[in-house]
């Protein structure tokens, strides 16, 4: 019973001071739109840097295919053609003959055996494609490895490894066939921060390599085999056909550093934003205990408890928030409809000179 | 004493302020209510109670109306009403007038309460059980 009447309370008590929250939910809603703003500029100069990927394009397409759902896992029974990578690799090469493309491989996916990080290997017949030079910065005698942040501690306490983690620009896929799944809030809320994904490589053909996926129980969780295509316009015609479950590599997604920028800028917006929610829950705590020190004398002199006034400020302070977060998601969202729009002609003559119309 | 203790202690000590303190953003009855907004009583125990003080201070027709529209004097009756709403067992009262000092002091006899007042006024010793006096020119000389 005393739960509900201190929200009660609570909720008179931002209702009191509507006036001066108001003032709050408008100052920080337009603090947000602002990150939000400049993500989807940021988003803008990450297009400029997709033409300077079709200018310098020699032709060559590289394209991870998805046979069937999920792809290759042998732990799932699914369809018969998931179960046995040699039928898996005969229908990838009857959809290569098809498109005129060329079978060079495939991408296996490991995952230790109670799950948790997976490990990404690219056989070393793709690596020449791909735009990475991890070699260059890897010790002699060390296996080269280029993996997310979220890999390093895990993979760094085995010293047969190297970790190229800092190097985002190297190695790219540009999602064509969106994943509704991937698409969270912050997705939408950060605009464009999902669209390019850096992956993980590691090179092949190693004994040492081998041991280690067999020392922690490593085992192939999906197979997804690669083509690699003279042409764009077959590449482009055979995602067409089956839009939507599949990558493109290119060896040449050039002004890496650019991007690498971009992709982090993305990250710091949402930190921009972490920050912006973590000062507005301050201030309007402060401001509320100076503006209400002698309402609080007041409560304690009527037997309220340091916890009651606690909670009472508490939904006070939350009103205030899912106040804020909705006026800036709002805000926030024409703001992006905005950066969006003058963005698709971008978009729109990258795709057009990449692909053909 | 514990916690807890301390805790009922608090539960049934109420002030009765000087200057009343209504807040202007409630209406005259969640003022009134206010004690036992945190006293944790049933909704409606709280009403019978808020209803039967109303009727005995003679401010049932006001309990819908914000303080800020209620005479000096209406404001006097409600913040009484909101201190002896939970027939607190002490009751700190600071700078009473003579009529809040008279419906305290017959309530402290009816319910064997306590009621501890700050006050200037010398009238007032004759009805102390023990008094306190801090001299504040002495207090200043000693430091």
């Amino acid at each position: 019973m005393i739960i509900f009447n201190i929200i009660k309370l609570g909720h008179k008590n931002f209702l009191m001071h509507k006036k001066s929250s108001f003032c709050f939910v408008a100052f920080f809603s337009i603090l947000f739109s602002l990150v939000v703003f400049i993500s989807a500029l940021l988003g803008f100069f990450k297009d400029t840097v997709s033409e300077k990927f079709e200018a310098a394009t020699n032709g060559k397409v590289m394209v991870e295919i998805y046979l069937c759902q999920g792809s290759y896992q042998p732990s799932m029974k699914g369809e018969e053609k998931c179960e046995d990578p040699e039928i898996y690799n005969k229908e990838a090469r009857e959809i290569a003959e098809k498109y005129h493309g060329d079978l060079i491989g495939a991408i296996i996916t490991y995952m230790p055996k109670n799950g948790g990080e997976t490990i990404s290997v690219v056989p070393e017949s793709a690596t020449k494609f791909i735009n990475a030079k991890p070699t260059y910065y890897a010790p002699d005698g060390k296996i080269p490895v280029i993996t997310s942040i979220g890999y390093n501690d895990k993979i760094s306490e085995n010293n047969d490894f190297y970790i190229i983690g800092n190097y985002p620009g190297d190695v790219r896929s540009i999602y064509f066939g969106s994943d509704p799944n991937h698409k969270g809030f912050l997705d939408k809320f950060i605009y464009d921060s999902y669209t390019y994904t850096s992956h993980y490589l590691v090179f092949d053909a190693t004994d040492k390599l081998e041991n280690y996926l067999a020392k922690n129980e490593y085992s192939v969780y999906r197979y997804n085999p690669l083509l690699i295509f003279d042409n764009k316009d077959d590449a482009y015609k055979l995602y067409k056909d089956r839009a939507g479950v599949w990558e493109i590599f290119t060896q040449t997604l050039r002004a890496n550093d650019d991007d690498g920028r971009m992709h982090l800028a993305s990250k710091y917006m949402f930190m921009a934003c972490v920050v912006i929610a973590i000062i507005t829950i301050v201030v309007v705590l402060s401001l509320a205990y100076m503006r209400d020190e002698k309402i609080i004398m007041l409560y304690r002199s009527l037997g309220a408890s340091r916890k009651d006034i606690a909670m009472i400020y508490f939904v006070d302070t939350l009103e205030t928030i899912i106040l804020t977060a909705v006026f800036a998601y709002t805000i926030g969202s024409i703001a992006s409809a905005i950066a969006i729009a003058i963005n698709k002609d971008a978009i729109d003559v990258a795709m057009a000179r990449f692909f053909g119309n | 004493m514990s916690g807890h203790e301390k805790q009922k202690f608090f539960r049934n000590t109420v002030s009765c302020l000087r200057g009343y303190f209504l807040q202007s953003n409630l209406t005259v009855k969640d003022n009134i209510a206010l004690p036992s907004f945190f006293s944790g009583i049933g909704k409606r125990e709280r009403e019978t109670r808020i209803e039967s003080i109303a009727k005995k201070f003679d401010i049932v027709d006001i309990l819908k109306i914000k303080p800020t529209k209620i005479s000096d004097d209406m404001r006097e009756r409600v913040c009484l009403a909101r201190t002896l709403l939970m027939n607190p067992k002490v009751i700190l009262a600071t700078e009473p007038s003579e009529w809040t000092t008279e419906v305290l002091l017959r309530y402290i006899e009816a319910k064997n309460a306590v009621l501890i007042i700050s006050s200037n006024n010398p009238n007032l010793r004759k009805y102390a059980a023990d008094i306190i006096t801090i001299n504040s020119k002495e207090k200043n000389d000693n430091f």
